[in-house]
């Protein structure tokens, strides 16, 4: 055995088995447990709990699937397609997040949160600049594009506002992607129409 | 309910034990789940942390753990020692969290797994923390070495767990051992 292979074998032995998380978890898995027992125990609405990210955890049951966490829900509050639409559903998320003081844990995270939305926001100007160049030559169907276009960059200095305070928010981080996906698309909308069939 | 099933000897009575805590639990009495949770959360909590790389995630995942716990305490009939059974659902229920988080983030960017975590440990060998080293290693590499070297498992369960090919394991196992293998000083062996 190499030393490197005994240094790393006694490491391995000295390595704690337990580790004390620095905060207390009970609380939020009691109150996930609660929440669960709440929602059994209510009257059947027929809503999709699933897509809600309601976790459907009652009592200790037999039947349950075994350790799959599903992906967390992403909110989807706007259509391709639609860009006051989408802009309008930002903003208006934003000013409800605004109210309600509404903030997240996982202060930790913040700088690389932090970085992603800098690298969000990069790609999405090259991706910008380069649809531009790419219709220099050609003429938009509507004149106030650019004013809409403008209204997205409110919307999406709006929402960066928001992940400033609150950076671990994905639900933010994704509305954002939408904005600027919703500014492509109307650039593309505006110099190559695609005429919808009859 | 927990009551009940605590032994009174005289005028002593025992602090239930885990099988009290467990059979309470599994009618749905949470403040003997409660017990449990004090009982395990230290060597759960250590395995997600090990398994993200990451204090908040590893938090979320302890969570989900004992929320999934609660839900799959039927499943437990005994046969193996609870401490294991409840390992072998962290370590699902970690990875399968850690797979969600991934697929979140690769569907915004488009991310692929990249070396950049890999950078080398300033510290000197002397002065070597195990648990840091482990964190900066990529995570393929850091999951299959934490599952393999640390817990136990095979390179075919890790394998099954998560959805790699065995040689995949053992190669991720082996790119694990040599950047630690550097970052300890003994990249000349």
């Amino acid at each position: 055995m190499s030393e490197f292979e005994k240094k790393l074998k006694a490491q391995l032995e000295q390595m704690p088995p337990s580790i004390e998380p620095e905060k207390d978890l009970w609380v939020g898995i009691e109150h996930a447990l609660n929440r669960a027992e709440d929602a059994r125990y209510a009257p059947h609405q027929g809503t999709n709990d699933n897509e809600q990210g309601t976790e459907s955890q009652s009592r200790p049951s037999v039947s349950s699937p075994n350790g799959e966490v599903r992906k967390k829900p992403t909110l989807t509050l706007v259509k391709r397609g639609n860009p006051m639409l989408s802009m309008a559903a930002a903003v208006a998320f934003v000013a409800v997040l605004g109210w309600f003081g509404f903030q997240q844990q996982a202060v930790t995270q913040a700088p690389t949160m932090a970085s992603i939305v800098e690298q969000l926001e990069k790609q999405h100007i090259e991706q910008k600049q380069a649809l531009l160049v790419s219709y220099q030559s050609s003429q938009p169907v509507t004149s106030d594009w650019q004013a809409q276009l403008s209204e997205l960059d409110s919307a999406a200095t709006a929402i960066k506002a928001a992940l400033k305070e609150d950076p671990n928010n994905k639900a933010l981080l994704h509305m954002l992607q939408q904005v600027y996906q919703q500014q492509l698309s109307l650039i593309e909308t505006v110099y190559n129409p695609k005429w919808q069939a009859i | 309910m927990l009551e009940q099933n605590q032994a009174v000897h005289s005028n002593v009575v025992s602090m239930p034990s885990e099988n009290d805590l467990i059979a309470a639990s599994k009618e749905g009495d949470k403040q003997a789940f409660k017990g449990l949770y004090k009982l395990h959360v230290g060597r759960v909590y250590a395995l997600a942390l090990r398994l993200t790389g990451e204090a908040s995630m590893a938090e979320e995942a302890t969570q989900e753990v004992f929320i999934q716990v609660w839900s799959k305490l039927g499943n437990y009939r005994g046969d193996s020692k609870f401490s294991t059974w409840i390992h072998s659902v962290a370590s699902n229920v970690t990875i399968s969290y850690l797979r969600a988080q991934k697929s979140f983030w690769q569907n915004l960017f488009n991310l692929e797994e990249s070396g950049a975590e890999a950078k080398p440990a300033e510290t000197s060998a002397d002065a070597v923390d195990l648990d840091a080293y482990v964190n900066r290693l990529p995570e393929r590499a850091r999951v299959v070495f934490v599952l393999h070297a640390l817990e136990g498992y095979r390179h075919e369960e890790i394998a099954e767990m998560t959805n790699m090919a065995v040689g995949s394991s053992k190669a991720q196992f082996h790119r694990a051992k040599q950047l630690l293998k550097e970052w300890m000083g003994y990249g000349d062996e």
